[in-house]
This record gives C-alpha cells, sequence and structure tokens, in this order.
C-alpha cells in the first residue's frame, strides 16, 4: 500500500546493499499527520528490487513526534544500521516543564538480515533538528556517525561517534569541529563523513565562521584530535557563488568531494581529489550542471570507481564517473 | 419531476415571510458598510520580482520573514513578531515561504492562516525551480538556515538575521532607526 514519504533532499530516502549484493535495503521517514513528525520506515528485496517486503517501522517507540531524518549503513558483516533524529526526550522535557535544546539521535540494529531491529538506543541528546546524518565505516569495519551537535549555548558543531552493533558496548560522543556557530535555526545542512584506513576522520560541513558562510574540510584523527586547519574547500574565485551540501568519499588511499556550486543562474556540482589523505587537493573541476531543481550530490563507489550520482529537475538523473579527466 | 416542482411552488407559496424577513434586517449605506478584511492570496515570488515586493511601501520600514513548512523555529520565530508588531504597527510584514509555490500553496495557506498574522500581511512562496535563485535575490549573505528575517528600515537598509529573535533585537533595530530617521 502506497505512503506517504519525506522527499526534500536533506531528508530523501536511503539505499544500500547487503555484503554480498544480494539483498537491497531501503529506508525512509514518513510524515504523520502533525507538522514534523514522522516514523522511520525499512524495506528489503532479495530479488534485485522487483519486489520489495511489507514495510517496517524501524522504532518502537510509536509517538506521532519528530522520527525523521533517517541515514542507512550495512557493516561488513551484514548487520544494518539506522540513525534518525528523534524528539521524544524533547517533548518527555517539554512535558515536565523542563528546558531541552534540540533533538537527540537514535540508531536501531538488525542483525537479522532486516527482519527486524533490535530496541533502539540514543547516540546523544541535543543535536540538531533537520540536518541530515553522516554514516561511515572505518578500517575496522565498525560504523561511524557524524551529525550536527547543539552545544551549550546553542552552538551547532558537528559531533562524532562509533556506534556499536553490541547494544553493552558505550557509545562515546566527542567534539568534531569547533566552528562556534551560535544560531537556533534550521541550517538544514547536515555533515558528510569518509574514514580512512589509518583511522584518520575526514569531514566536510556547513558552518558560520567568523561571519562567513561557507563548506568546511577538517579531519580528525583515530585519537579524536584535530588534525590540521578547517579549509574552506570550494572558494573558486569566482566572486558571488556560493556553496553547498557537500559529499566526501575515501576509495582506497584516495578522497573525493564533490559539492554544489550556485553561480545566480545555474547550479553545478564541482569536484576535487586528494591522494595524500586531504593534505593537499586537486583544483575544482565541474563535473555537471542544471538550470533548475537538483537533489544533492552522492559520491559512490564501485570497487575502486567513484561516481556522482545527481538528480535534477530538467536534466534527469546523472551518474558520471568522477575521475574521467585524472586518468 | 412536476410533483417535485408542484412542492417547491407550494412551499414557495407558503413562506411570504422570508423574502420580508431579510427585508427587514437593517442595511447600511455602501459608505458605512465595513469593507471585508480578506488577506492579500498567497503569491508565486521570483527572483527578478524581489525588488517589486520590497518596494510596495515606499518610506515605510518593513520585515521580511523568510520561513518553510518543514522549519521547526518558524512558527515560533513568527509568533514572536506578531506580537511584537502589534505595538508597532507601522512596520510591514511580508512572509516569504521557500516551498515551492507550485507543490504546497493549500498547505502554506493552511498554515498561514493559523499564524494570527496582521491583516494585510504579504504572502509569497518560492516559484523559482531553484529556491538559492530567490534566497541570493532576498538575502545574498544567508546560504539556507531558516528563519531568515530581513529588517529592512525606511530608507532600504537592510539587517539579516538567522534563527529565532528576542524582542530586544527588534527594539535594537527600531531605536536605530529612528535615530536614522
Amino acid at each position: 500500500m502506497p505512503e506517504p514519504i519525506y522527499t526534500s533532499a536533506e531528508n530523501r530516502p536511503k539505499i544500500a546493499a547487503s555484503p554480498d549484493a544480494r539483498t537491497l535495503y531501503v529506508t525512509w521517514s514518513m510524515p504523520l499527520e502533525r507538522p514534523y513528525s514522522g516514523m522511520v520506515r525499512f524495506a528489503r528485496s532479495t530479488d534485485g528490487g522487483a519486489t520489495w517486503t511489507v514495510p517496517i517501522t524501524v522504532h518502537h517507540d510509536r509517538q506521532s513526534i519528530t522520527h525523521r531524518f533517517d541515514a542507512l549503513i550495512v557493516d561488513r558483516q551484514g548487520p544494518i544500521f539506522v540513525a534518525w533524529i528523534d524528539r521524544r526526550d524533547a517533548v518527555a522535557a517539554k512535558q515536565a516543564g523542563q528546558p531541552y535544546d534540540g533533538s537527540a539521535i537514535y540508531y536501531a540494529v538488525s542483525s537479522d538480515g532486516g527482519r527486524s531491529f533490535a530496541t533502539e538506543r540514543k547516540i546523544v541528546d541535543h543535536t540538531c533538528e533537520c540536518c541530515q546524518i553522516a554514516l561511515a565505516l572505518d578500517g575496522e569495519g565498525r560504523v561511524q556517525a557524524l551529525w550536527r551537535n547543539v552545544f551549550p549555548v546553542q552552538i551547532r558543531d558537528h559531533a562524532l561517534a562509533v556506534l556499536p552493533a553490541d547494544a553493552g558496548d558505550s557509545i562515546a560522543p566527542l567534539r568534531a569541529t569547533f566552528s562556534t556557530w551560535h544560531v537556533e535555526a534550521c541550517p538544514e545542512h547536515g555533515p558528510a563523513l569518509a574514514v580512512t584506513h589509518d583511522g584518520m576522520r575526514h569531514m566536510a560541513w556547513f558552518s558560520v565562521v567568523n561571519g562567513r558562510a561557507d563548506v568546511y574540510y577538517s579531519r580528525l584523527d583515530a585519537n579524536g584530535k584535530p588534525d590540521g586547519e578547517r579549509w574552506a574547500f570550494a572558494a573558486t574565485g569566482s566572486a558571488g557563488t556560493q556553496a553547498s551540501h557537500a559529499a566526501l568519499l575515501a576509495s582506497g588511499s584516495t578522497l573525493w568531494l564533490a559539492w554544489k556550486d550556485f553561480d545566480g543562474d545555474t547550479m553545478r556540482i564541482l569536484v576535487r581529489r586528494s591522494d595524500d589523505g586531504g593534505r593537499h587537493w586537486s583544483a575544482p573541476r565541474e563535473l555537471a550542471q542544471t538550470a533548475g531543481g537538483s537533489d544533492n550530490p552522492q559520491l559512490i563507489d564501485d570497487a575502486g570507481r567513484v561516481y556522482l550520482s545527481w538528480r535534477t529537475q530538467y536534466d534527469g538523473y546523472m551518474l558520471l564517473p568522477t575521475d574521467e579527466e585524472w586518468k | 419531476m412536476t410533483r417535485v416542482f408542484l412542492l417547491l411552488i407550494a412551499l414557495w407559496l407558503c413562506c411570504p415571510a422570508w423574502p420580508a424577513a431579510q427585508a427587514a434586517q437593517p442595511q447600511l449605506p455602501p459608505q458605512l458598510q465595513l469593507p471585508q478584511l480578506q488577506p492579500p492570496q498567497l503569491q508565486p515570488l521570483y527572483a527578478a520580482d524581489v525588488g517589486h515586493m520590497l518596494a510596495q511601501t515606499p518610506g515605510k520600514p518593513q520585515i521580511v520573514e523568510i520561513w518553510s513548512l518543514d522549519c521547526s523555529y518558524c512558527r515560533e520565530n513568527v509568533e514572536r513578531i506578531v506580537a511584537w508588531q502589534t505595538k508597532h504597527p507601522d512596520v510591514r510584514l511580508t512572509m516569504v515561504a521557500m516551498d515551492s509555490f507550485d507543490d504546497n500553496a493549500p498547505m502554506l495557506e493552511q498554515v498561514l492562516a493559523t499564524m494570527q498574522l496582521p491583516p494585510h500581511t504579504a504572502r509569497h512562496a518560492n516559484a523559482e525551480a531553484i529556491p538559492d535563485k530567490l534566497r541570493r535575490a532576498l538575502d545574498t549573505s544567508v546560504r539556507g538556515e531558516l528563519p531568515r528575517t530581513l529588517l529592512i528600515d525606511a530608507r532600504g537598509t537592510r539587517q539579516g538575521e538567522s534563527g529565532l529573535l528576542s524582542p530586544d533585537v527588534l527594539d535594537r533595530w527600531r531605536r536605530q532607526r529612528a535615530d536614522r530617521e
């Protein structure tokens, strides 16, 4: 039976495959009647997407509140991780007359190929209400999450945590960015995360630093310490262009960045690559453009071949190799 | 059919008081009747029309509130602005939704109707295929965070504020505006 879904670029449906590529998984956020409310839904297909299971709700909490902005990833052993923004703690605090900044994020794990999900766990309180969560696998096969947090007082920087598959293991979030952007608003601009084999966390994120709104790249080492300075990577030298919504991917020893760049009339996708762990980057290269509406860019790794995946209103769906001119 | 027609005729003949009752109600002359206060309709807004929209009340201060349906802070911010505006009725309020006009007009109308806006508040929604185009025409220094409030004084000087506004910010803007004018 068809059901409504949230379709904004920041809160669009997600797709992933099992390690043996025999099963496909999808998640999406289903709106409910009340504003900002929703349920995180899940379905799977074992016949290459021809048919799908009846959707299930991932979380056990059934309140008509925010469970939205789902994120999906499958670890190398097969467990499926779904994380989302959840309003239950904010609602409980309000009912108790207590202050509560932002929302929380929760996650749930399926260890039976998506037939069921274990009871959800809270990752952290006080997160942004409307920014997508980034998930990535590290060199040990663990799932790491990066999200926009709400630090005291209303500082919207990012935090990062390893998400254990085992509910008995603790979660230890740590601060990942240090822009100190103070705002009580919905940026609708979540971060991107890639982890290289040396344990380095590579992050692309939007913020306002010293009054300058831009997209930044920074690193956090395996011990959780910043490595180098943040870098406004989208500065192209063109006056008046605006960069946003970066995607970031680690493929072997190469890092890729892709982002939207708007010049006032045309939306372009620009890419950079780094072959030395993010210390130096190529000049930006335009990969695609459109004059109409568009999704945020995604980067996909197909056994070492990296593609830009981009849906546009006027020019259709684009799946473009990122490395054509660098070969 | 004939029976139904005859029945209607009979009912009409039996109820001569109906038109008389209507006529008996006091009617004010047209010049004394209050005009119907219909809020302005939601209008599509293109980037090229932003200048025209802002020039509707030349020489008067205005607040342009940029919002969206999915922005949880936006409705609270509108409440704060409306509460402040009741004490400053000379300040014109314009609402600009970043949601697509084509896809969301009925829902936007519905939500706007709940906002207790001043009667003459102009209401617009994004008509650009690339929302960034409208956003840029409204305010070059914002990248999508909502709510975004443009405070525009009588001389056209703009001040942009992101997020929930405290009354202090609005009061300070008004004082500065008064100093300049």
